[in-house]
């Protein structure tokens, strides 16, 4: 049974001439699972309000949207609110109440059920999504995973036909991403709820679904299963093939042919079946340079009677390099920020920037001078109206010239987008703003904390680009990052963080080499095979070394 | 928790004795009444929260003390003249009245002790709700809105430190307090619009609405309330006749013992022991059963 039918539909928003969708057509059948993804600003939110005309933008439309054979604006409120499901983004601003039992029961509160009612459903929720311990908790005590698996739990509440969200995992770490996904995929398996999801994190959600939709510039580009897409979106060069899983590329940059592999286990089974085992990448080790931060047998902890945080942490991050730190949940990576930045003081042990010890810096010379933190929201940095109010303030205060502004800007591409409030710039162009106004001045330490947290694969990409040339300048660059593949990517140094001290530290793609589970899909489809290729390009060009190799041999 | 025999209990059963007993100890003007009801509340909050309750016992010396004194120093009424300072009369009445005073102020302080930690907000909302579902339901989103300005605040604070370094000076400070305050309201405002799309799109605003609680009045709480409607119908009654009315201007009327005032007592301290009583027969129980195993 066709469950939505979308034929023609466009849309522009107010006051705007380029289309925000352009003649967009799409049916969704009754159990579908549909992945829908598209580089940030391509549509994909705008398409998804559409489904839900309670938050459907308001603009010119063109087309029809029917749901269950009427049209959506036909159909009544109350169905709409009962048979629709809408998740965002944001795991904290969606939840309207303060406790956990109450949050589950807003919906069926809102239609006015009876008691025993929501009772039972309640009970049911709680039982489903594995939250009958924390159940009776103050939202503000949960976790960022656990506060999104609430929202998805209290939309379930009403049993919706279908369920709408709008990249729900972008601001979780990659273990509350996964239970967060694979609990989407039991509820579209085991209650047949339909399911449209859009999802930067192919790699995780893709062996699972059967059909998946791209969007570039409002069109709907490609639209069937996963290996049809990743065909069709090779051949047309697009970019979005970036963000495909390791196993398609590496089967489509052989193009050797065969079943193409979706996930790790059948991309390992795609490799057995092209290439032997042996084969090694070498790589120049990281120059010796002095340190730029060291931490020395640092202990920390919030409050005296309050847990340690960092144990008997020990650190040495060398000058001009870019050095990820990666770790769970709680491990201490965001406090050790907080520490190098100086916002926070060891109770034993020491913090040294350059050999001096924090403390004894002033604070006008360490700030912003010394080091520049980005934090985890980068909207905590704005207080001004538009973009270029913010660098000129910014500019004024640490005496940087237009000039060197004006250059700031274009580096961290913030050109189209300087007269514009920051609260209208989508996730990424807030980074590039936040981070304009941070590298400006100089600094020689530069902290970031999740900086590639909700970002595209484009935008991660150009990122890694500044970053890196901020190092070649000289700078220090320290990451805090639950993203391996990034890190894996672009860091030259890494630190595994585990219980508040560094349980591993080495170059970045050995040290992800050295890992079994903590690591790159390209290395868990390759480590059988060969050692050390931890992207997708040296698995390609050990692939193809061999092919030469024995191609030449014969 | 010793307490849990009284956090189980519905909350109008709850609200309802509290209410009678603040009520009871701001009215009565019976030194002996205001006694029983100081100690009852202090029993009570050791049985729910255990040794802070010596606290409050050791703070109310020197505040009734304090009230004693106050009112000696502005209240030169009573016949019985201790002394004169400054050429101003220290009456006795004046002192008792004073250190009575302040008992009642105590009296009702440990009672509001009490009340906050049994009364939860789950609890506070559940009466609202019956008044008001979308007042109940602003409540809820007061407590969860709180915390989290908190935390935004702290996260701008420190970006404007990072960036700015410490503003030096009254004007610099309170030029940064302005400027976190600004980027704090547009953040709200922000999330503000995510939550009422998360709202709108959970069918809120349908008419209809119910608010859903856990509480269901149970044969217990029927039995608990209707003893609590008893003992104070009869005590009032009993204070009606007037056998505890005491008068402290211009002389003191001294302690009432008569039959009855020591049943309007009695009753009175019956009343105000319920929860404690509940929880001790609890507890017994409890070891009683233990004991068995």
């Amino acid at each position: 049974m066709v469950l939505f039918e979308i034929k023609d539909l466009s849309f522009a928003y107010p006051g705007e001439k380029r289309k925000a969708l352009d003649s967009v057509s799409l049916s969704v059948k009754r159990g579908d699972f549909l992945v829908l993804c598209g580089p940030s600003g391509c549509g994909k939110t705008t398409l998804l309000r559409h489904f839900k005309p309670a938050v459907t933008p308001h603009g010119e439309r063109s087309g029809s949207l029917l749901y269950k054979n009427t049209p959506l604006e036909k159909t009544a409120e109350r169905v709409l609110a009962e048979e629709i499901g809408f998740v965002f983004q944001d795991p904290d601003s969606q939840i309207v109440t303060d406790k956990v039992w109450h949050e589950l029961a807003f919906s069926l509160e809102s239609l006015g059920f009876e008691n025993s009612v929501i009772r039972r459903r309640v009970a049911e929720m709680a039982s489903f999504f594995g939250i009958t311990e924390w159940f009776e908790r103050d939202i503000s005590t949960l976790s960022g995973g656990q506060k999104q698996l609430l929202n998805l739990a209290s939309v379930m509440a009403t049993s919706p036909e279908v369920l709408v969200l709008d990249e729900p995992t972008a601001q979780l770490d990659p273990i509350a991403a996964a239970d967060f996904l694979s609990t989407l995929v039991r509820i579209n398996r085991e209650l047949a709820t339909t399911v449209i999801l859009s999802e930067h994190r192919l790699e995780e959600i893709l062996p699972y679904t059967d059909r998946m939709a791209v969007m570039e510039d409002g069109r709907l580009t490609a639209d069937g299963s996963p290996q049809e897409v990743g065909e069709l979106l090779k051949s047309s060069g697009s970019r979005m093939y970036e963000a495909m899983p390791a196993a398609m590329r590496i089967y489509s940059a052989l193009d050797l042919g065969g079943r193409c592999p979706v996930s790790v286990r059948d991309g390992i089974e795609y490799l057995s079946r092209v290439v032997t085992c042996g084969g090694e990448i070498k790589r120049e080790p990281f120059p010796e340079s002095e340190p730029a931060a060291e931490l020395k047998d640092v202990w920390f902890r919030y409050e005296k009677s309050s847990p340690d945080i960092l144990r008997d942490l020990n650190l040495t991050v060398p000058k001009g390099s870019f050095f990820a730190v990666v770790g769970a949940n709680g491990a201490g990576k965001s406090t050790m920020l907080s520490l190098m930045a100086g916002l926070n003081t060891p109770y034993r042990g020491s913090v040294r920037l350059f050999g001096k010890k924090i403390e004894k810096y002033k604070e006008s010379e360490l700030y912003p001078k010394t080091v520049a933190l980005l934090p985890q929201n980068p909207m905590s940095l704005f207080t001004a109206n538009s973009v270029r109010e913010e660098l000129e303030t910014a500019a004024k205060a640490h005496g940087v010239t237009a000039e060197d502004m004006e250059k700031t800007a274009r580096i961290t591409g913030c050109g189209e987008f300087l007269e514009r409030h920051p609260y209208d710039l989508s996730g990424g162009e807030r980074q590039r703003a936040a981070l304009a106004a941070l590298i400006m001045t100089k600094p020689k330490i530069l902290l970031l904390d999740e900086p590639t947290k909700g970002l595209d694969a484009a935008y991660k990409k150009e990122l890694a680009d500044i970053l890196k040339s901020l190092c070649s300048d000289g700078a220090t660059v320290i990451a805090v990052s639950h993203d391996i593949e990034f890190c894996a990517e672009y860091a030259d140094i890494c630190a595994l963080v585990f219980a508040g001290s560094a349980a591993a530290c080495g170059e970045a793609r050995e040290f992800f080499a050295g890992n079994s589970f903590y690591t790159t899909a390209a290395n868990r489809i390759s480590r059988r095979f060969f050692k050390n290729a931890v992207t997708n390009d040296e698995v390609v060009y050990l692939c193809r070394k061999q092919k030469e190799n024995t191609d030449g041999a014969r | 928790m010793m307490g849990r025999a009284f956090d189980t209990l519905h909350p109008w059963v709850s609200f309802v004795f509290f209410a009678v007993c603040i009520a009871f100890s701001m009215i009565s003007s019976s030194p002996v009444m205001l006694a029983v009801s100081f100690f009852s509340a202090l029993l009570l909050l050791f049985v729910i929260s255990g040794r802070k309750a010596v606290r409050y016992l050791l703070f109310s010396v020197p505040a009734v003390a304090a009230a004693a004194a106050v009112n000696t120093a502005f209240n030169h009424e009573g016949a019985t003249v201790l002394l004169y300072l400054n050429g101003n009369p220290i009456t006795l009445e004046s002192v008792i009245y004073g250190a009575v005073s302040g008992t009642v102020l105590m009296t009702v302080i440990i009672w509001f002790a009490c009340f906050s930690r049994i009364m939860t907000s789950e609890k506070i909302m559940f009466l609202f709700a019956k008044v008001s579902p979308s007042l109940s339901l602003l409540f809820s989103m007061i407590l969860r809105f709180v915390p989290q300005v908190a935390a935004k605040a702290r996260q701008i604070n420190e970006a404007q430190r990072l960036s700015y370094g410490t503003p030096a000076g009254l004007y610099g400070r309170i030029k940064r307090g302005l400027t976190v305050i600004y980027a704090l309201l547009l953040r709200s405002f922000e999330d503000a619009a995510d939550t009422t799309d998360s709202m709108k799109c959970r069918g809120y605003g349908l008419p209809g609405r119910t608010a859903f609680s856990r509480f269901r009045f149970t044969a217990r709480d029927g039995a608990v309330l209707a003893v609590m409607l008893v003992l104070t119908a009869a005590a009032a009654a009993a204070a009606g006749t007037g056998a505890v009315r005491s008068a402290y201007f211009p002389l003191f009327s001294g302690i009432k013992t008569g039959p009855y005032a020591v049943i309007t007592y009695t009753l009175y301290a019956a009343l105000l022991n319920i929860p404690a009583a509940l929880c001790v027969t609890e507890e017994i129980k409890w070891s009683y059963l233990k004991s068995r195993i």
